[in-house]
């Protein structure tokens, strides 16, 4: 059988992100800043917590993208220096 | 080596002609189709579970691959390769492995460089400097199902099979 493609939703990354925060009893970032906490989680659990915060930051790249690309199409500078304010608050985070 | 990392296109044609061309025993079923999951194409995870009944064990592959920055290509960001007895399963049926549990091999790259856990003591995290004759992060998932497959026929240490050492 040919692999099985799933195009994950910003729904659905949040969803399961939201899954894990409830079953650990932790936020993500509580999750990722503390090796006891990471110990406290299966290594494959942890794994597929990860992967999920990856898509989270490439759904958000992506969005960020395409709304400075429309909104340099609509002639509206001040639209895209926000979106790289708001792409910086994304990477410090 | 690894799987491409151009984008997924590319690397869902190799993992199919890879998978296709592979036989699997009979008494091996695969928990689920293998699964690629995107968010875009640069980035993608696979997760495959092989689940083998006699004796009952088990071969997990998942792998991560996100976008270098400011290049069209990716990197594989982590990976676990896994084979083992199957001790625990979830409720929906599927492997569960604790750090503790028994182990045939795993090689991952998690919270730390690529390591071995090796049959003999399965919370020993060994680094490629205490292992010989295979490259940690560019082992082939489809080298390293073969091997288990091997395993299972010949009787033979997984290290034989893989083609490793441990220093």
């Amino acid at each position: 059988m040919p692999i099985n493609k799933v195009c994950l939703s910003s729904n659905d990354v949040e969803e399961m992100i939201d899954g894990f925060e409830r079953k650990y009893g932790m936020s993500s970032p509580e999750f990722f800043g503390s090796e006891e906490a990471k110990q406290r989680v299966p290594e494959d659990d942890a794994f597929r917590w990860e992967a999920l915060i990856y898509h989270r930051f490439a759904l958000k790249e992506e969005y960020q993208e395409v709304r400075s690309e429309y909104l340099a199409h609509l002639g509206r500078p001040t639209g895209v220096v926000r979106a790289d304010r708001e792409n910086q608050e994304l990477l410090a985070a | 080596m690894p799987g491409p990392t151009d984008d997924y296109f590319v690397y869902e044609r190799w993992f199919n002609e890879r998978h296709g061309a592979l036989t699997l025993p009979v008494d091996c079923i695969e928990a689920f189709d293998p699964v690629l999951r995107f968010t875009n194409q640069y980035t993608w995870e696979v997760e495959w579970i092989l689940i083998f009944t006699d004796p009952k064990s088990y071969v997990r592959i998942h792998e991560l691959y996100a976008k270098r920055a400011g290049l069209y290509l990716s990197r594989r960001i982590r990976f676990s390769y896994h084979y083992g007895p199957l001790i625990k399963t979830l409720a929906s049926g599927l492997p569960e492995w604790e750090a503790a549990d028994a182990l045939f091999v795993r090689i991952d790259n998690s919270n730390r460089p690529p390591h071995l856990h090796h049959e003999t003591d399965a919370k020993d995290h060994i680094p490629q400097s205490r292992v010989s004759g295979l490259t940690l992060d560019q082992v082939d998932l489809f080298d390293f199902v073969k091997a288990a497959l091997r395993h299972r026929k010949s009787g033979k240490p997984i290290a034989v099979e893989l083609g490793y050492a441990i220093i």
